[in-house]
């Protein structure tokens, strides 16, 4: 009966210790996964801050792209990339970036399985709180901003996206 | 001896063997996250120092440098901006010497990756294994590295890529193990390359 008795006080010390190990192994992958997700947040800020830099250089809009000065904002024109579609390298004002989506490979991730997912949006907006919701693509403010999301299946232990937004302003001296 | 007491021996030298697994296993996390960490703060140093001087390619306190690239290959550039706001243009260089092992711990791929401006030469040993430069015109087309010098004033957009491991093996149970790896990639679009 003592011998049974010891069997006994072994499995409930197993059953303890089956329980820390569990808590243990849960707390190394949650590190892990921690780990992997803050390499894979820091490449999704400079994919997204890659674009928003491109796009600081080209001109406020496709009116101003020859240098026209515009009276007013009733000049410039819809937002979107027109006839140049997804073609990044075709894009020589601001708001042709609106609707622009890519897929990129990373160091962080085999070659070929594109992990990182990029959409960017572009529209006027107006004061004072310069959201997008209230945004409009065809009613021309002096101020446009870019929203660029990245999303990875990285990000996703919190159902976490990556979102940068820019916002842009035409200054034009008044005489 | 009583079977009981045997069959409870035999469980807890397997309950010791498990603590012992689990406690090696702790051990190795803990030290990948230390190394990652390092790693990373490694990776984030080298990061700010690019982010510093890239955007201001061809700056100039009040006017502008003409161009300011005088050299671009796969693992070096060399150009004019004026880093310190000062109003005089500076030469800065970046080169990865793959001739030039870090000989501080045990990784084999981790080379010298130098930061000179105005000749003052920093030597960057975090174990940087990987440096390349690419560049693109403004159509996005890829000029190829090295590119020539009449092709200098094309660029307008320079992506780095920049891998970087630990420079000691983070060791596995059954021998072996590997180095941590930490990438980093950007693509710069100097202001003053614009146009």
């Amino acid at each position: 009966m003592v011998g049974i008795s010891e069997v006994i006080q072994t499995l409930g010390a197993m059953i303890i210790f089956s329980l820390i190990l569990l808590t243990a192994n849960r707390m190394i992958q949650t590190n892990t996964l921690k780990e992997v997700e803050s390499e894979a947040e820091g490449i999704a800020v400079e994919l997204a801050q890659s674009i928003i830099e491109e796009a600081q250089t080209k001109p406020f809009d496709a009116f101003t792209v020859d240098g026209s000065i515009p009276k007013d904002s009733t000049d410039f024109t819809t937002a979107g990339p027109g006839s140049c579609g997804n073609d990044r390298g075709c894009y020589d004002d601001f708001d042709d970036y609106d609707g622009y989506t890519d897929s990129f490979d990373t160091e962080l991730t085999d070659p070929g399985t594109f992990a990182f997912n990029l959409s960017v949006q572009v529209s006027y907006v107006s004061p004072p709180n310069y959201d997008m919701a209230s945004g409009s693509k065809t009613v021309p403010t002096m101020f446009k901003k870019m929203v660029v999301t990245v999303t990875s299946d990285y990000l996703r232990n919190n159902n976490q996206d990556i979102r940068l937004s820019y916002l842009r302003r035409y200054y034009k001296r008044d005489n | 001896m009583d079977t009981g007491i045997i069959t409870s021996f035999v469980v807890s030298g397997i309950l010791l063997l498990a603590i012992l697994a689990m406690n090696l296993n702790i051990s190795q996390s803990s030290s990948e996250l230390t190394m990652r960490q390092v790693n990373q703060q490694n990776v984030n140093t080298v990061a700010e120092l690019l982010s510093y001087d890239f955007p201001k390619i061809g700056y100039k306190q009040l006017s502008a440098i003409n161009n300011p690239i005088s050299v671009a290959t796969a693992n070096r550039i060399r150009f004019q901006a004026d880093i310190d706001n000062n109003g005089s243009a500076g030469v800065v260089e970046w080169f990865y010497d793959t001739s030039s092992p870090v000989n501080k711990g045990s990784n084999p791929d981790d080379y010298i990756l130098y930061r000179t401006v105005d000749g003052n030469q920093m030597a960057l040993t975090f174990g940087v294994t990987s440096f390349n430069l690419s560049y693109f015109d403004e159509d996005r087309n890829a000029i190829t590295a090295p590119v020539s010098s009449s092709n200098l004033d094309d660029i307008r957009f320079i992506q780095v890529n920049l891998t970087m491991e630990t420079r000691e093996l983070l060791g596995q149970r059954g021998g072996g193990g590997e180095y941590i790896t930490s990438p980093w990639q950007k693509t710069f679009a100097p202001k003053n390359l614009s146009n």
